[in-house]
């Protein structure tokens, strides 16, 4: 069998050939030979016999550049490639220019354990619910098509977006601003479901596993809601994505929808709804994903020991995207600035923009509003006054009067970057 | 056709014609009916990934140990972190995700670890 070894390494641009190299059926059995190696042999501590080559060769740290950009995934167009196996792949920030939606095949994908799905059975897929409830539930995808539905636009936003520009840096994934991304979804409420399955009174929480599991003997992701979060009839289990079913690395065929909040509460190909009694200590609600307790979730850069409590809702962010940071221009009087905005768990009330180094702003004039959850787009024209460096900073207010701090924050999770983000261009 | 880029078997759910139920719309949906009525079967087969940390003693702790899981990119692309730090990674990993290190290999994993960035530091 004719096996990939000394592939070309590198796929450093996107739009070149050797995108085709992957004979699907081929590959899949590598995936589950390479699964097992890492679960019989790796994990009995044996050695790993591993060919040379592969399609993304990763070169080691070298800043925010240098990540190879790739085709290579499956249902995805060109990628910012993080990590291979499991995949985490981020959008290029030109996608956000684009559209205010962005499309299914450039959204960003984030993996935790190795074995992810690969592969559902639509016809044989259950999602179901137990725990504290009157009536366990096993439900089938045709069934959940027919029962009413919900759909809006909503921000999915990983924890650590942007961790890589924390300073000092910290260890994770080393994400841009590409952790993130707008769709509109749709699905049902996860309140109809659980009145379905009638919750039993005392339930606290309601807790949420997908088809990914861990390769040893430690807790699966999970993660969980208050009831009342979990009954207020906007969280949904979503089916659709921008008007098509979920690819697969974004959780076909049923991901869970938390609007404003962090995407670690997005479980991805969802299977299991679980209603519990008491607290919730599964090590990913217990002990992953906390943030401390001060605003912004900031502590002096070295802090260990801090109140913590799990992340929950987004801070207001924007990105200007129509100028590239650092990127040099022939020197106009005016200059278009534009960009989108995320406001939370809230609308937008306003996206301000500043080229003296946040001292005065003047308002931007926002896009159409797709609704509290979205990104939303902002325009303005700006005078540039000078030839040579310039400055420009978009800060994003929401409905609740929140607005982006000037500071960056620091955590050794490296989560809620939510800071003025500055974009210097020259004109010359 | 890219090769990977491939919904392999569309299983038909024929009888699913329009979804009955009615569409509620919240003040958000900018009156999209939906017309979403089946979901297909997919399959997908990610690229393959057999990198390594290369060859020789140096890195064959990293190789037997640290390749299980993830690929060589969730080590080779963090920042530069201090031998304490690498520590604390390798605990997190022993400890929290369950990867099997022996704890008289731990000292030689951290080394390696230490010594791979400071190469590739020089490196640069
Ligand atoms: C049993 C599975 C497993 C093994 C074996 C394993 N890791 Fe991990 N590792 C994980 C998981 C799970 C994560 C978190 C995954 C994520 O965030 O996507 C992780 C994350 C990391 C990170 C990112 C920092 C962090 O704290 O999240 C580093 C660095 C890392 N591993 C290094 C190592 C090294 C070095 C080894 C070899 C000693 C190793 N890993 C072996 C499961 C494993």
């Amino acid at each position: 069998m004719p096996l990939p070894i000394g592939a070309p390494p590198a796929m450093p641009e996107m739009g070149q050939g050797n995108m085709d190299r992957f004979d699907a059926t081929l590959a899949n059995l590598l995936a589950r030979r390479r699964l097992l190696a890492s679960g019989a042999a790796a994990l009995a501590g044996g050695a790993i016999a591993r060919a040379a080559g592969g399609f993304s060769r990763p070169a080691p740290d070298a800043g925010l550049v240098g990540r190879p950009v790739s085709g290579s995934f499956p249902q995805k167009g060109a990628m910012i490639v993080q990590r291979n196996r499991p995949p985490l792949l981020e959008t290029p920030m030109e996608v956000f220019n684009d559209n205010v939606f962005t499309p299914n095949d450039r959204f960003f994908v984030r993996w935790h354990w190795a074995d992810i799905p690969l592969e559902v059975d639509a016809a044989g897929f259950r999602l179901t619910i137990g725990g504290a409830v009157k009536r366990p539930l096993a439900l089938r995808l045709d069934e959940l098509l027919k029962m009413p539905r919900i759909s809006y636009a909503a921000v999915n936003q990983c924890s650590g977006n942007s961790r890589a520009l924390f300073d000092p840096r910290v260890p994770g994934a080393q994400w841009s601003h590409g952790a993130m991304g707008n769709a509109r979804w749709e699905g049902v409420a996860l309140s109809h479901l659980l009145e379905l399955a009638g919750i039993d009174p005392a339930a606290t929480r309601v807790r949420f596993g997908g088809l990914d599991k861990p390769l040893t003997a430690v807790d699966p992701f999970k993660k969980s809601l208050a009831v009342n979060h979990a009954m207020d009839g906007e969280v949904m289990v979503a089916f659709a994505m921008n008007g098509e079913q979920l690819p697969m690395l974004n959780g076909f065929p049923l991901r869970l929808i938390v609007p404003g909040w962090f995407s670690t509460y997005w479980v991805k190909s969802l299977d299991s709804i679980e209603v519990l009694n008491g607290p919730d200590d599964n090590y990913w609600m217990a002990k992953a994903y906390q943030v401390p307790t001060t605003p912004h979730a900031n502590v002096v850069p070295g802090t260990k020991e801090f109140p913590k409590a799990p992340i929950s809702i987004m801070p207001p962010r924007s990105w200007i995207t129509n100028l590239k940071d650092g990127a040099t221009l022939p020197y106009r009087p005016r200059i278009g600035v534009n960009g989108i905005a995320l406001g939370g768990d809230q609308g937008i009330r306003s996206v301000d923009i500043s080229i003296d180094g946040g001292k005065s702003w003047i308002a931007s004039r926002l896009g159409p509003d797709e609704g509290r959850y979205s990104f939303r787009r902002f325009s303005t024209v700006i005078p540039v006054l000078a030839h040579g460096t310039m400055t420009i900073m978009s800060r994003c207010t929401n409905e609740k009067g929140e607005a982006q701090p000037m500071a960056p924050n620091w955590n050794p999770g490296g989560y809620m970057r939510n800071c003025v983000e500055a974009c210097t261009v020259r004109l010359v | 056709m890219r090769g990977a880029r491939i919904a392999l078997a569309a299983l038909a759910i024929g009888a699913l014609a329009a979804c009955s139920g009615a569409v509620r719309e919240p003040a958000s949906d900018n009156g999209q009916q939906a017309k979403f009525a089946a979901l297909r079967s997919t399959s997908i087969a990610l690229p393959e990934d057999d990198q390594t940390f290369g060859e020789g003693a140096a890195v064959a702790p990293l190789n037997a140990h640290c390749l299980a899981c993830h690929s060589t990119s969730m080590i080779l692309y963090q920042p530069q972190l201090s031998k304490a730090q690498w520590q604390a990674i390798v605990d997190k990993m022993r400890d929290a995700y369950g990867a099997p290190v022996p704890a008289d290999q731990a000292p030689a994993i951290v080394d390696a670890l230490v010594a791979l960035q400071a190469k590739h530091a020089d490196g640069r």
